[in-house]
């Protein structure tokens, strides 16, 4: 038998019964989001049909959610793997009163809702990668990849995509992954209701979401800054053709990466790859 | 939002809302001497700009010019973007006062071969870095040639990782695709020019 129908096996015994939507919807404490809950048992990305919605009118606040995703992707197309029942995979339809200038706001708010959520259920504190990433000792938990449509007027909506490694065990990871990825099971050992932790960084979310569009971005800038791993380490800034090396100082009131490059000028960072400098 | 340019060794940093002028003593640089009558002229031609905020460094001398409130001298003008190599590349390596940046000179260019020839631009409605492909090795969105509707996602600009698709919003044929792949993009900056 491949390796890979071993690993579908162990994996199909090791997942968890499917989401019970019902139970997420029924006790769900949001003001905003989980309006409406769309069930897939698999689909081709929770991203990709979020916006199809979106683009046919769908209100604020659906949730467009798949027990496993044929084209899960991350950044720039990159795969996002998406086995089926153990981890959760979802986007969130917004439609945020803010100028497009500021909409990045809303990935860094995602990064704080879920680093929140996820101190719930996990034994050491996570760390926040600029912009959005996740990760506990270097090894990544969860993703968000944001999508926005709009014009110079405004925003007309912002997918929220999200992955969370949950009850994926490190062993049935692939190999490609498995260095640089982490599940919550593999962190706490213990397997974790995938409808309480859904419903309770939904609401999270929500509640981060509203501080957003109603006192701003500050008091989410300051939380995500206390979960920001690199602050006066070593980075590597990495565009298309370009490298930055520097020491990372926090985020400016845009969200911005903000790094005192080796010259000791502080330089403004909207773009690229951040890594750590061992 | 605050943009920001590096031009050789000046930096320029245009900001959203204008009202006061503020001004930093010039200091006389080794290498490089301005009379009040330079500073005059500088002063003249920010003023005549759309530029809100100018920042001149050279050597020792450093001038910093502001149309918007005053600007936190702790901060604000020792910021720089670290924009994508390919808007730095075509910067000049001069120190230069002429307050537009070289990315929107060939957004200039584009406007002017937009206006002479009855085309329409289709324009970054954000900053960020530009793609012509949802992925590397994808197909591009669209090509020279190509018939768009007003719909048709014609390119993506990424900033702090949220992916913004750019849409048509007028319907013809493709002409020039001004903007490169991988660009780092202004506001308002041409992407494309379209034969209605």
């Amino acid at each position: 038998m491949p390796a890979s129908d071993l690993t579908a096996k162990s994996l199909a015994a090791s997942a968890g019964l499917p989401l019970d939507v019902d139970l997420i919807r029924d006790q769900l404490a949001a003001k905003r989001l989980g309006t409406q809950f769309r069930y897939f048992v698999a689909i081709d990305s929770t991203n990709s049909y979020a916006r199809r919605l979106a683009e046919q009118g769908a209100a604020e606040g659906e949730v467009v959610i798949a027990e496993s995703q044929t084209q899960g992707r991350g950044r720039l197309g990159r795969h996002w793997v998406s086995p089926p029942n153990v981890n959760l995979y979802f986007s969130i339809i917004l439609r945020p009163k803010l100028p497009p200038a500021e909409a990045p706001q809303i990935t860094l708010m995602a990064a704080v809702a879920l680093a929140e959520t996820l101190e719930w259920f996990l034994p050491v504190p996570p760390v926040i990668k600029w912009p959005n990433d996740i990760l506990v000792d270097g090894k990544k938990l969860a993703g968000i990849l944001t999508e926005m449509s709009c014009d110079a007027e405004g925003v007309d909506y912002v997918i929220l995509g999200i992955g969370v490694n949950l009850n994926y065990p490190l062993d049935l990871m692939p190999d490609e992954i498995r260095q640089r990825a982490t599940s919550v099971f593999a962190l706490s050992k213990k397997k974790i209701s995938r409808e309480a932790f859904l419903r309770r960084l939904i609401q999270d979310l929500d509640r981060c979401y509203g501080e957003i569009q109603g006192t701003g971005f500050a008091a989410i800038a300051s939380r995500w800054e206390s979960y920001f791993g690199l602050r006066g380490q070593r980075v590597r800034i990495e565009l298309l053709d370009q490298v930055v090396l520097g020491t990372a100082q926090g985020i400016d009131r845009d969200g911005a990466l903000l790094l005192e490059d080796d010259q000791g000028n502080l330089q403004r960072v909207i773009a690229g790859d951040v890594t750590l400098l061992e | 939002m605050r943009r920001i340019f590096m031009l050789g060794g000046t930096r320029i940093q245009r900001f959203r809302n204008p009202s006061v002028v503020q001004q930093n003593p010039a200091r006389k640089a080794e290498n490089m001497e301005l009379s009040e009558d330079d500073v005059l002229h500088i002063l003249k031609l920010i003023d005549e700009s759309k530029f809100d905020y100018f920042q001149l460094e050279v050597g020792e001398l450093k001038i910093t010019v502001s149309k918007g409130d005053p600007i936190p001298m702790n901060s604000a003008p020792q910021t720089v973007t670290v924009a994508p190599a390919a808007a730095a590349a075509a910067a000049p390596t001069a120190a230069r006062v002429a307050p537009a940046p070289p990315v929107q000179t060939q957004s200039s260019n584009a406007q002017a071969r937009a206006a002479a020839e009855g085309l329409v631009s289709i324009t970054a409605p954000i900053l960020g870095t530009f793609y012509v492909a949802p992925e590397p090795g994808a197909a591009p969105f669209t090509q020279v040639g190509a018939a768009i509707t007003e719909d048709t996602t014609v390119g993506l600009i990424e900033v702090m990782k949220v992916f913004n698709s750019v849409r048509s919003g007028v319907k013809g044929t493709v002409v020039e695709i001004v903007a490169q792949n991988g660009q780092f993009v202004e506001y308002g900056q041409t992407l494309f020019l379209v034969k209605p």
